[in-house]
């Protein structure tokens, strides 16, 4: 037995709307393989690979590739089927990445070259409110075919984490000299 | 094209809608909505304008509980297909989360704006009610003053079709497994 789904009708505005929620546990290793209990299969990325839709919403998905063994799976219900239509995108400007957990990393969701729209939601804000998009108040838009394919994916990824690396590199590489002169100075003071 | 909800499909709404009547009259929540009107929703429509959203369907994976958001970018959006990892729920946890719900300060909680819907609150909600489906329709009702008409449940078929479950199948179902 699948997880099953809802679709919530109601009035808005004077019109008939609808939400429809469709539980996916993405994360679970077993889900879709051949070892997975009934509750964590799901036709969900069939439906979403069909899904005729004007706009794509990315905002706070927290699960965003980290804990996923197999990132593609991700890319599979959520960018592809955007670019395959070229949907208007609109994302969080910081698509969270947990595994740079602690230096602020953004997920790349762009393709490389690709200079996305921004707009800080915060410059429409009310006197007494703050109004956050995500994980910030900055907010890329664009056209679907301007994202990130899942090789491009791998491949910004690893990038970034070469850059933080250097980064990482060349601090230390600061302090260890920056103790030395200041080892220097303390035994030229002696 | 959008999905149509089959003629035959099962309204569970009837299941607990007066917990959604009771819960909609509350006059206490009406200050709460009145700052989300003046404060929340001509910003986010502003949003919606600058970023060329377009209609009527939007596509949101990871939205979860996130409902508001996608129907105050624009009045185009007239559906919203939001991916979550948390189960729906089915009735006997929509009525304990209505009847429960505010004392145990859920409620009061969701109606606080943050930068984004705590993964961790929402397994909390997940967790204590067997789904979050009365937070997501309470959240329906509390920021967009929406009238709830229907609840249906379906599964999704093999070839990514959808299929409406029956009174029979809503009631064995849902009620029994979820």
């Amino acid at each position: 037995m699948e997880l099953v789904n809802v679709v919530v009708e109601f009035q808005h505005c004077g019109e008939l709307k609808r939400f429809w929620y469709m539980p996916y546990l993405i994360l679970d290793p077993r889900t879709n393989t051949e070892e997975a209990p009934p509750e964590v299969q799901s036709n969900f990325p069939i439906f979403a690979e069909n899904l005729d839709f004007d706009t794509l919403l990315i905002k706070a998905a927290n699960t965003w590739w980290g804990d996923c063994a197999d990132p593609s799976q991700i890319l599979k219900i959520s960018l592809d089927p955007a670019r395959k239509r070229d949907a208007r995108v609109i994302a969080d400007s910081n698509v969270y990445d947990p595994l740079s957990y602690g230096h602020h990393s953004s997920r790349p969701i762009w393709r490389i070259g690709y200079d996305p729209g921004f707009v800080d939601l915060n410059s429409f804000s009310r006197e007494h409110s703050q109004l956050w998009f995500g994980y910030s108040s900055g907010t890329n838009f664009g056209d679907g075919k301007n994202l990130i394919t899942a090789e491009d994916a791998i491949i910004v990824s690893e990038m970034e984490k070469r850059k933080l690396l250097s980064k990482i590199h060349e601090i230390k590489d600061f302090t260890r000299e920056a103790n030395k002169i200041l080892s220097d100075m303390e035994i030229g003071s002696e | 094209m959008i999905p149509t909800i089959q003629k035959d499909a099962y309204n569970a709404l009837s299941l607990f809608g007066k917990d959604i009547q009771r819960f909609s009259a509350d006059k206490r929540r009406v200050s709460w909505r009145h700052l989300w009107q003046s404060e929340y929703e001509e910003p986010l429509a502003e949003l919606g304008r600058v970023t060329g959203i377009r209609g009527p369907v939007i596509y949101y994976p990871f939205g979860g509980a996130d409902v508001h958001y996608p129907f105050s970018i624009s009045p185009e959006i007239t559906d919203n297909f939001c991916q979550g990892t948390g189960s729906f729920g089915g009735c006997t946890s929509i009525h304990e989360y209505f009847v429960r719900g505010e004392g145990e300060g859920y409620v009061e909680k969701w109606r606080q704006l943050r930068s984004f819907d705590l993964a961790q609150d929402l397994q909390a909600v997940n967790h204590n009610y067997r789904g979050i489906g009365g937070l997501i329709i309470s959240r329906l009702v509390d920021t967009l003053d929406a009238k709830i008409e229907g609840i249906y449940y379906f599964i999704i078929e093999q070839n990514g079709g959808l299929s409406f479950l029956n009174g029979e199948e809503v009631k064995s179902l849902i009620i029994d497994h979820l």
